[in-house]
Parts: C-alpha cells; structure tokens; sequence
C-alpha cells in the first residue's frame, strides 16, 4: 500500500515522466519497486544486474528478509541505503536504480549510462610536452584523473551539492596537512554561501565565490589539465571539479600564477628562464605600448629621436584619421577578427585571418587609411596578448589596454602613469581566498619572487605551499 | 561617497600635471629641424629668420621626407615665426630644432642674449641646439643647401661637426643653453664654430647638388669665431682653435703631427687628455697655469730613424708633441687672451669665485682682471704604443 502511494506522489511529482519507469516484484509476498530513469541509467546494467538476478531467485530466497537480501546479493559497487522519501528522484536522476520497500526504506543502485565524451586532448591549453589529456565531462574520471596522479593517501575530497534545480556535484580536492586551514575554511564558507539554481559550468560557481567589487583581473586559475591541476595540489592549492564541467578551478590563486605554464616543469629549469621572461615582457608590452604610442603621438614627441618623429610623421602624411582613432578602430577590428575566428565553424577561420591580414593591414595602410605604424603598434599589442594559455587573463587584459588609451588620449604620459598607478593598486588590494593577489611582490618576498622569474630545481621536485606562512 | 572624492582629488591633480590641455596631432605640424637668424637692415623688421622642416612632403615611393625652408622678416623672433605660419599650412614645432645658424653680420651688431630669449623662454623650444656661426655669409644661405650623404641638411651640420670636433679639433660644440649661460658669465665671452659655404647659393637649393658625386656646393666647418661683450671680434686659425681645444680638454680623439727630422712628419693620436687650472697670484698680477697630459698612440711614423728598444728616441718623439702642443695652447692664448682681449676660457670668472679677496686687495674687477693675466703651461705627452709595426714602413723596404 504504502509503495503504491509513494509510486504515485513521484508520477505527480515528475508529472509522469516518460524516462522514469517503475518494475514492481513481488517476492515472498514482500513488495518491492525498482524506480529508474530510462535516460542517465543503463538499461543493460539494470536488466542484467537487477531484475534478472531477482527472476532467478526468487524462488531461493523464501524466509529471508527482502531487504536485507537486495541489500546484500545484488552486485552493484555502489549501494546506499537512505531513508527520505524526497531523496529519491534525485538518485534517479543522477542515474541509480532506487528499489522502494514497503517499510519505508530505500536503496540506491549507482547503474549509470556511459553518456560522456571519451576523455580527449586538452584543446585550449596545449603543450609541446608532457601529458595531453583534458578533463571530460564525466565527474568520476575527472576525480580519477586526480587520484591517477596524485596517490596519496592525504588527498581529501569534500564532496557538495549546489543548484536548486541543476543539483549539482561540486568536489574539493586538497592535500591534508599541507593546504592551508585558513584557505580551506575560507573556500567552503563560500561554497556553503552560494544560492543559485542552475550550476552550468565551473564558471558559475567562479563567479558566485568571487568577490563582489568590479576587479577585472580573474582572481582564480581555470585549467582543463589535470597534469597542471595535480602539480598545484602539491604546492598546497585547493582544487574544485563541477559536475559535467571539462575544467577545474584553483584556488587560490596569484597574479604571477599566469607567468607559470604546466609545461615549464618538463623542461629543463634553466632554459624555461628564458620563456617566464618573454611572458613578463610580452605582459607589459600588450598592456602598454598602444598607450604609449598614443601620448608618443599626441603629446610627448619630445621623448622621441628625431629620425624617428620624422618617419613617424611622414608615416601619417595625408591619414585622414588622428591617431587615436586609428588606435581604437584598428584594436576593435583586430577583435572582431579574433571573435569571427573562434566562431567561425571548422575550418573556415583560416580564411578568416587570410582576408583580414590582407584587408586591414596591407590593403589598409596602401590606401592611405591607417598609417603603417598603427598596424605594429596595435600587431605588438595582439600579438604579445596571446602569449598566455589563461583565455581569462586575455579577455581581461583588452580593459587595461584600452583604459590606459584613453588615459594616454586625455593625459599624455602622466595620464599612463596614472593609469599604471590606479591598476597596480588594484592588484594589490586584491586577495583570493584571503591570500594576497600579488604576493610575493607585494608583501615583499624576494625569495618567492626568483621562483617566479627563475624556476629552481627546488621548487620543481620539492614544492612548498607558499600560503601556509600567514597560518601560524 | 569618500571613494568618489578621491577620484575627483586624482583626475584634478592629472589635469594639472599634464599642465594645459595640449593634445595635438602629428600631421598638424611642421617640424624644424633648424632654424637661421640673420640682421635686416629695415627698421622695424630687425631679424630675418629663416626656418628648415622637416617633414614637408613625402618623397615618392618612399618614407623619405624632403625639406622645405621659409623665411619672414619680424621685429622679434617670435614675430617673424608667425609671419612664417602665414605661408605654411603647419603649425611650426621648435622642440627637435638641431641646428641655430646665426649670421656674421648679425653677430658683429647685435647681443645674441637680445633674440636667444626666445628660445630660453619658449617651452617647447629644444635647449640643446648647436649654434654655429655662418662664416662670411647669410645664415640662411647655408640652411637653404641640399647636401650629400644625410638626406636633411640640418642633421648633415649637427653630425659633421660631432665629427670634426671629435676627429679633427679644430672645432668646438656649443649648445644653445650654454651660450647663453657663457654670455650672461661677467665677460659675456665665448666661442662659436664656424661654417663656411663654398659654391653659388642658387646651385645648392636645388636638387640637382646632389645628383653629382662631387658637389658644386659644399657646408665645410671652419676654425672657432670669438665672441667678445656679446659680439663677433675674429676668428682663430686652425692651430689656435686646436689649443682652445686642449685647454678645454675637448679634443679627445684628435691628433697631433710632429715634424721629427728636416723633411718628414709623425702623427700622434690623443687617446686621453687632462687639462686642469691652478689659479694664483704672484708678484700681485694673475696668474694661470695650464697643466694638460695626455696620452697618446704613435699612428704614423716617416721618419728616419727607428725606434727598435730606443726609449731615447721614443722620449725624444714625446718632447717634440710636447713642444708642439704647448705652442698650440700659446698661439691660442696669445690670440684670444693677447690680441682680442676676449675671456673665452673664462678665467675671470674662476679669479671671482675663488680668489675674491686678493683680487679685490691688487685692485682688479672682474672685467679687467683678464687682461693682465700670465700664463704658465706645462705638456706632459706619454706615449703608449706604437701600432703594429716598430719601424716605418720606408725603413723597412731599404733593408
């Protein structure tokens, strides 16, 4: 009786679901109900495992308790016993098999559809060297890929659901002992925090857990390598997996985080001196040469050798355009041609960039236009852009950019200065997850700061958490 | 509503840094490269200014620009430059001027601290320009001549005379900012380098002086003008620019030639040189010595003898630059100090800074002071190394 009401309020419930199907038995005059959703359950698992064994045996089990046999000899790695009514359909949705007794218990059998893509290669951070496989979207092999790399026994995972609606499985990956306290507590007060319905992606929960202020900086570090998400484990960072999202967010996280590359650490050290500072060089260069240009342009020709104010001004002869203008609009097309490339659908980008380099760079500056110098002016700026495997780092650093332009525009190089003065307080005022953003440059570290710029053998085969410090 | 207040209190303090509102493009403005001043002879017209720019014009088919020059009579500088922004479409920028070309009559009439005001006070006025003196001619003759190898005359004058002031010695560099400092010193004396145009002016403007590989028309730096009370009063000749030079310790990379039998030369190259100043009085008059050694390489040597292990002969070759350069540093002295009457080493300034008291006690002013000066000069020359090769190449061959 009671299965049957209870069968009936989840038919209500789900409003009849068409996945969701219900097998009754009847065994040893003792009723059990097998619920199961047609959709993320494998029906092979169920035939073969649940219902068939229960046909077979019926008969043999005569005096024995229903439930504690299904409890017991049904072979599943997975069986949890619970005893609320309302936990059901979320076990049927993600995938278990619940069996429903008549005394109001219940168990859930993990049969889950293999409805994932295989794991594939990392396609937006990728490496000459080392590993190549990304993260999927299966929750459980992405746990895997971790513990595959990572075997010890102190790697605790916390396990959260988040979303109203979405219910979504959020993990916490850290190191026991050599995580900071500090950090841990601080991430899962703001998890437990968060209040939303529909959990996407990683970025969903990135952006409920950041803080509230208008930073453009990403303050977390999104990877879809494990081989990178394992190695900052080891130097003491927490690491949250999404349900059904490819990436892994890492916690926390520091400016000069986006200087370092997973593959840094299969090469030799010392050659990898040589990369971190191209990277640095080709930061500043991105962020600041159209400004300097500009107020090159429009107010300092004093700082410049003559020779080259000459060739400057012989460039702009007869443009009919002042050159911030060309500045803005040639920056904004260089967008639009990197937005079209990406989506662009398969492999029609490459023609994209092909009439793009013809159309505003050659054809451009040919017709008078643009002058030339905008074109290696605003080249530099692009180029020295995508040297980073953070898209979030790329994305954010356009505001810089064109906040130090418009500084440039209005004020000249006092104007850049200023600029440069309000970014830098802004880096440094921020923390993620109560550790400074910009340590260890600000507060002062020098021993921290060679690792940044010179990868040590040291740091490589012995990392240190550089955040537990600030704990004692 | 604090954070708002803040960002008010740091965009005020911008605007004012960036002192006025001065945004401007490039192409708006003509760039001078140099600019020439020379006397009129018309009353209220006093100056005739000349400029050269820059960027005027695109050369076909290239990023090479040609030069243009305008010219305008005004009462002032400044007057004159604005009559120029009439005929050329560009507003005139002054800040990468090279080259002042002042001319000789100009020099001789008037106190450049009279129309060098201008260039002190305007800020955007480039302070470090070189000012040369157009030797026996107009100034703007000499900006009007298109010249081999730099393509812009302006850059032609500055970058041959680093060159002959650094090679040869016999000329001297003088910024814009120093003149003026060395004019408004008590004796408002200094020098000036000199240039000289050889050829037809009508020849040189155009084109066409250049298409030859020996040009009609040609800019040569000639030896130093000497300015006394802030007026032209002479020239020196080549040996007595080149003692100015030693004394001021300018000629470092120079050389001297030495005449070491009857009939044939030995160069020595400077490879370092010291001059310092000892000031004192003897006898109650003023008195300088010059204590100048320098450091040389023998470069060229014809003469007779060899020198094989000879310190005798090395030392002997070391008296003779010796000699040689000690009657540089009279010739130069004997003019300017004997002849002229002209401080350009300003010396007595030197007396009124350190020596005040007995100046005043002997009864001399600051003015009068130079005129009485005695000098002793004292050459030390060292010779380092003598090249490749111990005897000269003419020796050799005779074995």
């Amino acid at each position: 009786m009671t299965i049957k009401k209870i069968v009936d309020g989840l038919k209500k419930k789900t409003n009849n679901a068409p996945d969701i199907k219900y097998k009754e038995f009847t065994i040893n005059e003792q009723k059990v109900t097998f619920v199961y959703s047609m959709s993320v359950a494998s029906s092979t698992s169920i035939n073969d495992f649940i219902l068939r064994r229960l046909d077979e045996e019926k008969d043999k089990i005569k005096d024995k308790n229903i439930y504690e046999y299904i409890k017991n000899f049904i072979p599943n790695n997975n069986i949890i016993p619970f005893d609320k009514k309302e936990d059901i359909l979320y076990y049927v949705n993600s995938g278990f098999t619940v069996a429903i007794f008549e005394s109001e218990k219940y168990l859930a059998f993990e049969n889950r559809a293999n409805i994932f893509s295989p794991i594939n290669k990392s396609e937006n951070e990728r490496s000459l060297k080392g590993p190549s496989d990304a993260f999927s979207e299966n929750y459980q092999f992405n746990m895997g890929m971790i513990r595959r790399r990572v075997k010890t026994e102190d790697l605790w995972i916390d396990e959260k659901t988040i979303g109203k609606k979405s219910k979504t499985k959020v993990a916490m990956f850290y190191i026991k002992g050599l995580a900071s306290e500090k950090v841990i507590k601080n991430i899962d007060e703001k998890l437990n925090k968060i209040n939303i319905d529909y959990v996407g992606n990683t970025n969903y929960i990135l952006e409920a857990i950041s803080n509230p202020n208008r930073f453009i900086l990403p303050v977390n570090l999104v990877t879809e390598r494990p081989d990178f998400a394992a190695q900052m484990l080891t130097e003491g960072r927490v690491i949250l997996m999404v349900e059904n999202s490819n990436e892994a967010i890492i916690l926390p996280c520091l400016f000069a985080d986006f200087f370092k590359n997973p593959e840094d650490y299969y090469e030799k050290s010392l050659n990898i001196i040589i990369s971190r500072i191209v990277r640095f060089i080709a930061f500043f260069l991105t962020v600041f040469t159209p400004a300097i240009y500009v107020s090159l342009m429009a107010f300092n020709w004093e700082s410049l050798p003559s020779g080259l104010l000459i060739s400057f001004s012989v460039q702009r002869e007869g443009v009919p355009f002042s050159s911030i203008f060309e500045i803005l609009v040639m920056s904004l097309m260089f967008q639009i041609l990197r937005e079209s490339d990406l989506r662009f659908p398969g492999k029609g980008g490459s023609s994209i960039s092909i009439v793009g380099a013809l159309v505003l760079g050659q054809a451009a500056v040919e017709a008078g236009v643009v002058s030339p110098i905008t074109i290696i002016i605003v080249g530099i700026a692009s180029i020295s852009s995508l040297a980073f495997s953070s898209i979030d780092l790329i994305n954010s650093i356009r505001w810089w950019q064109l906040f130090l332009i418009i500084m440039a525009w209005m004020f000249g190089f006092v104007g850049v200065i200023f600029g440069s003065l309000i970014i830098l307080a802004t880096l440094v005022s921020q923390n993620s997850c109560e550790v400074a953003y910009f340590s260890p440059f600000e507060p002062f570290n020098l021993k921290e700061q060679k690792n940044v710029y010179i990868p040590s053998k040291k740091e490589k085969f012995h990392p240190k958490n550089i955040f537990r410090k600030k704990d004692k | 509503m604090q954070k708002k207040i803040k960002y008010i209190i740091l965009i005020l303090i911008m605007l004012t840094l960036s002192g006025c509102y001065n945004y401007k493009e490039l192409n708006d403005s003509a760039i001078v490269s140099a600019i020439s001043i020379d006397i009129n002879d018309n009353k209220t017209d006093k100056y005739t200014v000349g400029v050269q720019i820059m960027n005027a014009k695109k050369k076909e088919n290239t990023n090479v620009s040609e030069i243009a020059f305008y010219e305008a009579n005004g009462a002032s500088i400044y007057d004159a430059l604005g009559e120029i922004v009439l005929s050329s479409p560009k507003e005139l920028y002054l800040g990468h001027m090279e080259v002042v070309v002042l001319g000789e009559e100009l020099l001789k009439q008037k106190d450049p601290l009279e129309y060098l005001d201008f260039f002190m006070r305007d800020s955007s006025a480039e302070k470090d320009a070189v000012v040369i003196v157009a030797k026996e001619n107009k100034a703007k003759n000499i900006l009007k001549v298109i010249t081999p190898l730099e393509t812009i005359p302006s850059q032609n004058l500055k970058a041959s005379l680093f060159n002959s002031a650094n090679l040869s010695g016999t000329t001297n560099i003088i910024t814009l900012d120093e003149l003026v400092s060395n004019l408004m010193d008590e004796g408002k004396e200094s020098v000036l380098p000199a240039v000289i145009l050889t050829g037809s002016v009508k020849k040189g403007e155009s084109q066409d002086n250049i298409k030859d590989s020996d040009p009609d028309v040609r800019i040569k730096f000639d030896n130093l003008a000497v300015l006394k009370n802030s007026k032209l009063i002479g020239y020196l000749n080549e040996n007595e620019s080149f003692g100015y030079n030693i004394v001021s310790a300018d000629a470092k990379n120079t050389y001297v030639k030495i005449k070491c039998d009857d009939e044939n030369f030995a160069t020595l190259e400077i490879t370092s040189l010291k001059t310092n100043e000892e000031i004192s009085f003897k006898n109650k008059k003023p008195n300088v010595t010059i204590n100048t050694s320098a450091k040389t390489n023998i470069t060229e040597y014809n003469c007779k003898m060899n020198f094989i292990n000879d310190d005798e002969l090395i030392n002997d070759i070391q008296k003779k630059a010796e000699k040689r350069i000690k009657h540089l540093i009279n010739l130069f002295l004997e003019k300017s100090y004997g002849k002229y009457k002209s401080d350009t080493m300003h010396y007595g300034s030197m007396f009124y800074k350190e020596k005040e008291k007995q100046m005043k006690r002997y009864g001399y002013t600051n003015k009068t002071i130079k005129n009485d000066i005695t000098f002793n000069v004292n050459v030390n020359v060292k010779t380092d190394s003598s090249g490749l090769t111990l005897k000269s190449v003419k020796q050799e061959d005779k074995r």
